[in-house]
């Protein structure tokens, strides 16, 4: 195992501001775990407000963690001096969701992809360029793209530089958190196959974290489902496409619109509101407020995750 | 019966960098009662045919240079502006994207709700309140009485949303034209704000609109698609035809492109490239540059509308 994270938490504090006086904590991530093999691609797939981007930026640090542990490559993350840290980055990198936001629009595509080569210290200012040069035709863009500002590009372009910057460094973990989610569908496509021929090539680790089920059905070997900061189900990506067992998943895999009318009359398991606060979850099983199969014990005792078979988990209590 | 008839309609917008040609003669009608959907990638122009409907481009910059759009009979384009205010809100309706920008954040649902009866006075409504109540019962909002004196911020995302087609439905329009509705929602939310806007349909009888980037939402909830590309509308037909039998190129690397849910996919269809900027489109047909299937033809000459049959209309030379 490349990557094992082990009962992560990260809770956030808000308030205390002006307008809300009173500190609230908000359990973003409570206690997950997971693994992802070397060469492997692990789905996060949730609502929004579901922890699955928290879970990503946590374990780069981005955010620091609440507790929890996080070994990659037999080294424990957490508990790296920031030194240690830093060298280590290079191996494990980022793409976030909107490449407006995370590419700096005053400095050219060679400056900004070059960047984690310098701050890293890896080779020096002739092995840059060249090293840029090459990573750029990777992801399928030009040479004379490199001297070009962010704003020149169109947002499928945009993305392939920040891929291309995420790459540089050669590592060999990349958290992807809605690497496609702001493009179109035929730009999505292209993308998507960037990422896939990039997996193979560089025989790369990736987290993709995504809403979009389709997107994750392509991408990952593994799939996590989460919902309110919680995993209720974890499973090879067959398993979980053909035999859901948590009716949450359940419910996401009936009532994602699928693009052939013939399938329009199918049973859908309707959810019914929304996903509450994560600021005031409900107790128990935190899906109880709107699962469609509640029993007594879930709204006081919170399920834990079992094994159902090998290479397939869910926490609920239907299955105990 | 034929309630709306879109005739050759060009619309221009001057921009920065030139005159931008972003609606280059398109041609379709909805019938009565129906579902159309219009589907596309950003800068396709389906928004902006939706508000040209509702003559709410803005001009200058904006304007309507050629074409009739006939609704009921009548050309919408000859109309005064005081003659559009009552049809806007009465006879057509239009909900957008993000329903926290078209709500007033400092009026009472309720109250707005009111408003809009108000203002175009609906038969079968005894009291406006009671109107008010009954809109927002009709779209499954839990307690109506009293969630009508909550603020748009009390309701969440999905309740809002709720609450706009509540507001736009109240005058029993006989066309919804409903703009990219479900897209900020999460999908248990989409279901049910799709299932809502299909049950109120099929009770008032109204045509919609629906304006989606989402082929899945496309097979799911419509009668009839058209399928636009740059400013013009590529292929129109029958839902099951259309992702049975798709002519024309673009709608068979649109529909290829998609990552389902519902199969594994082995390989994505890649249309290369991206969206042509509309100050400067390719010459002939719009689609040429990125079309797989090319010919020399469609460098020079645009294609015209070809009937093959059954309501299956296609523009591309290849059919001609």
């Amino acid at each position: 195992m490349l990557i094992k994270v082990k009962n992560l938490r990260k809770e956030f504090s808000v308030g205390g501001t002006l307008f809300q006086t009173e500190r609230e904590t908000v359990k973003a991530v409570d206690g997950i775990s997971f693994d992802i093999k070397s060469g492997a691609a692990l789905g996060l797939v949730g609502e929004s407000g579901s922890g699955k981007t928290t879970v990503a930026k946590t374990m780069l640090r981005l955010h620091e963690p609440t507790s929890g542990e996080f070994i990659f490559d037999e080294q424990s993350v957490f508990s790296l001096l920031p030194a240690e840290l830093r060298k280590l980055r290079r191996r494990m990198q980022i793409v976030h969701q909107n490449p407006n936001a995370s590419l700096h629009p005053r400095m050219t595509v060679m400056a900004q992809v070059s960047r984690p080569l310098k701050i890293q210290g890896i080779g020096d200012k002739s092995t840059h360029e060249k090293q840029v040069l090459d990573m750029l035709q990777r992801v399928g863009l030009n040479p004379e793209h490199a001297r070009r500002y962010p704003h020149e590009f169109s947002g499928g372009q945009k993305q392939r530089i920040s891929i291309a910057r995420a790459l540089i460094t050669n590592p060999e973990f990349v958290a992807l958190d809605e690497p496609t989610s702001a493009l179109d569908v035929s730009v999505q496509a292209q993308v998507l196959q960037l990422l896939r021929r990039l997996q193979s090539e560089l025989n790369l680790t990736y987290l993709f974290v995504s809403h979009d089920l389709g997107v994750i059905r392509y991408m990952c070997s593994e799939v996590a489902v989460m919902y309110l900061g919680n995993l209720v189900e974890y499973a090879t990506k067959p398993k979980l496409f053909a035999n859901p067992l948590h009716p949450y998943t359940q419910s996401l895999l009936s009532i994602v619109p699928i693009p052939d009318p013939k399938l329009r009359h199918r049973d859908r398991k309707m959810l019914k509101g929304e996903i509450p606060s994560p600021k005031n979850p409900p107790k128990g099983c935190r899906f109880h407020t709107r699962c469609p199969q509640v029993m007594e014990k879930c709204k006081s005792i919170e399920p834990k995750m079992k094994q159902i078979e090998e290479g397939h988990q869910v926490a609920c209590h239907l299955y105990e | 019966m034929t309630l709306l008839e879109i005739k050759n309609l060009h619309l221009q917008f001057q921009s920065d960098e030139g005159l931008a040609l972003v609606l280059d003669g398109i041609n379709f009608d909805i019938k009565k009662g129906e579902t159309l959907g219009l589907v596309g990638e950003s800068g396709c122009g389906k928004s902006v045919t939706g508000l040209s409907v509702l003559r709410l481009i803005p001009t200058p910059p904006g304007e309507i240079t050629e074409g009739e759009i006939i609704f009921e009979g009548e050309n919408l384009l000859e109309k005064s502006a005081k003659e559009m205010q009552n049809i806007r809100g009465g006879r057509i309706a239009m909900i957008f994207q993000d329903p926290m920008v078209s709500l007033n954040p400092v009026y009472t649902i309720g109250d707005q709700i009111a408003e809009a009866i108000d203002l175009h006075q609906p038969k079968g409504i005894t009291s406006t309140w009671d109107g008010v109540v009954e809109a927002l019962d009709s779209v499954q909002i839990a307690d109506p009485e009293s969630r009508a004196h909550n603020y748009p911020h009390q309701f969440s995302g999905g309740m809002r949303q709720r609450g706009m087609i509540a507001m736009m439905l109240s005058c029993r329009p006989s066309l919804l034209i409903a703009d990219e509705p479900t897209t900020a929602l999460d999908v248990t939310v989409q279901a049910q704000v799709l299932q809502v806007i299909a049950d109120l349909q099929k009770e008032l009888g109204m045509a919609v609109i629906l304006i989606t980037h989402n082929l899945g939402v496309v097979a799911e909830s419509c009668d009839r698609v058209a399928v636009m590309y740059a400013g013009t509308i590529a292929e129109i037909a029958d839902v099951e035809k259309l992702f049975e039998n798709p002519k024309h190129p673009y709608t068979r690397g649109l529909l290829g492109a998609i990552p389902r849910a519902d199969r594994d996919m082995n390989d994505l269809a890649i249309i290369e490239g991206s969206v042509p900027n509309h100050v400067n489109p390719p010459k002939g047909c719009r689609f040429h540059p990125r079309c797989k299937e090319a010919m020399d033809i469609c460098r020079i000459e645009k294609p015209t509308d070809v009937d093959l049959g059954e309501d299956h209309i296609v523009a591309c030379h290849l059919y001609g």
